[in-house]
């Protein structure tokens, strides 16, 4: 995997001096991605759903192509599978409203869920009187297995993260997967921080719902996909309706589409699923496997270089447990003044609570400081990280 | 701004109850922060006879919060009122504070400002 030539094609690194490690939020755009969106736009741009003139097919077109893309990408059965929404918040909406959970219906999350898996149960448990269920940490800063075991007991639901985007740590879906299997329990996984980082096969998973953000692995912001089984998506209920998600409406009723019309009312972000799929054919070329490679290496300079300047890091000691990013605080200085010092040596990382609350509050820390790569982060990146960490906390005196 | 500047400077903020306060505010940033502040003042005839402070957050906040607690001693609770948020940030040399972080130099004033009960 060559780096260089990647970061070659971002043209946001030719223009700005930055050393960008603030992925988990959002990532940069290669030129291939942005040209297609201006190809689409001067050469093919319509409204799909069939209009009869040859834009409209095009765009139809073009539109399904990328569906099959993603369901490819993450092996789903078919591209019926793919639903486009604006993102993993949006995706875990619409399955957090159109699952058919009543009064007493057991829930289980974990207390490590960005507040995007977690505020659409929380809501439930008021609206319908769900049983939640939250999953603790153990000491080891690692989802707690057993405390799982016991409260996924009869469970309808189990909605657990691919990768905490707190703690870095990749869950053990597969043991997860068992655990829901015993209970009969729908497993939902929020892989807005998995699905960019590490191959991603939802056959071999076996999880029955995946949601994930364009935004965070090359692609436009404002398109998220919600990945479900066929047999699942055609039970649930509609969610969002009007145009597009028909297939007949008389005075007193409606007939809904098929899938994956069912889920998409309205007009979706047509250029963004072009983007989309100039994302993933650009991961693909370069190859999911190589990525986690890649970031593996420099996640563990970091975690090295933190462990070596006595700095306080979160999650999992085992590197192999570990995907793309590392949080962190030094003593004394709060996570927002670490991130403004390091802004000032044109290093971009993230501060606060990073929508997760309810973690921040069991660690018992105030906030912290997030790096976070991608595949065209280097070394020299990681060591200017590290080397202005040592300059503050020596200026400082602390 | 010089932020190493105002980080070494924390070092010497004291964080205090007043014990004889007779106006308690509390302050706080909120959602991505989680930064907060409790302002107190002992208040007499509209004067600040005296203030102190609490809180945890980040260093711009506790800076900021100790300069305005050292300004509105003595002062006139009107003229802090009628402060401007300019002529506070240029008051406690954070007048070119990045806008991200402006929500951290203007919670004290904010807080005295919304909070203070009207008489
Ligand atoms: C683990 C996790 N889930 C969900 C989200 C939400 O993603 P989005 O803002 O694209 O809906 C994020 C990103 O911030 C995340 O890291």
């Amino acid at each position: 995997m060559d780096v260089a030539k990647i970061k070659e094609d971002f043209p946001i690194f030719k223009k700005r001096k930055i050393i960008y490690l603030d992925n988990a939020a959002s990532t940069q755009k290669p030129i291939q991605v942005i040209n297609e969106i201006v190809d689409f736009y001067e050469n093919h741009y319509s409204n799909i759903h069939r209009g009869l003139h040859i834009l409209s097919q095009e765009a139809s077109e073009i539109y399904e192509e990328s569906k099959k893309i993603v369901a490819n990408f993450i092996n789903a059965y078919s591209w019926r599978e793919i639903i486009y929404v604006r993102n993993t918040t949006e995706a875990i909406n619409l399955i957090a409203n159109t699952l058919p959970l009543n009064k007493g219906d057991k829930v289980v999350t974990t207390i490590m869920e960005h507040h995007s898996n977690f505020l659409p149960w929380l809501r439930l448990k008021k609206l319908k009187k769900i049983q939640l269920e939250i999953v603790d940490i153990n000491e080891e800063q690692e989802l707690d297995m057993n405390d799982l075991e016991k409260k996924a007991k009869d469970a309808k639901v189990i909605a657990v993260t691919f990768v905490s985007n707190v703690l870095g740590n990749i869950n053990d879906l597969k043991e997860i997967r068992r655990i829901a299997d015993e209970n009969a329990s729908i497993l939902i996984v929020d892989g807005a921080q998995g699905v960019p980082h590490l191959l991603t096969n939802v056959k071999r998973m076996k999880v029955d719902f995946l949601a994930f953000s364009a935004h965070k692995m090359l692609g436009p912001s404002g398109i998220g996909i919600l990945y479900g089984k066929e047999e699942l998506l055609e039970e649930l209920d509609v969610f969002l309706v009007g145009g597009g998600m028909i297939k007949d409406v008389r005075m007193d009723e409606f007939v809904p589409a098929e899938l994956p019309w069912k889920f998409e009312a309205g007009t979706p972000f047509i250029e963004g699923a072009v983007g989309l799929k100039a994302a993933i054919e650009y991961l693909t070329t370069v190859g999911m496997e190589n990525i986690e490679k890649h970031e593996r290496e420099l996640i563990k300079l970091l975690v090295d270089g933190l462990e070596e300047q006595n700095i306080e890091y979160y999650g999992s000691r085992k590197i192999k447990k570990r995907s793309s990013l590392v949080s962190f605080n030094i003593k004394g200085i709060h996570a927002h003044d670490v991130a403004e010092y390091l802004n000032y040596k044109h290093i971009a990382v993230r501060s606060g609570l990073h929508c997760a609350h309810p973690l921040h509050r069991r660690l018992n820390i105030p906030a912290s400081v997030r790096a976070s790569v991608y595949l065209y982060n280097n070394e020299e990146d990681i060591i200017a990280l590290l080397d202005a960490l040592k300059r503050l906390i020596k200026e400082l005196n602390i | 701004m010089d932020l190493i500047k105002i980080l070494k400077a924390l070092k010497l903020i004291k964080k205090h109850k007043l014990k004889d306060a007779n106006v308690v505010l509390y302050g706080s940033n909120p959602y991505h922060c989680g930064d907060n502040i409790t302002l107190y003042l002992k208040i007499e005839n509209g004067i600040i006879k005296d203030a102190s402070f609490e809180g945890t957050g980040c260093n711009i906040l506790m800076y900021a919060t100790s300069k305005f607690i050292e300004h509105i001693k003595g002062k006139n609770v009107k003229e802090i009122l009628e402060l401007s948020d300019r002529e506070f940030l240029k008051e406690i040399d954070l007048a070119d504070i990045s806008k991200s972080r402006l929500q951290c130099a203007l919670l004290p004033l904010k807080t005295f400002k919304e909070k203070l009960p009207r008489i």
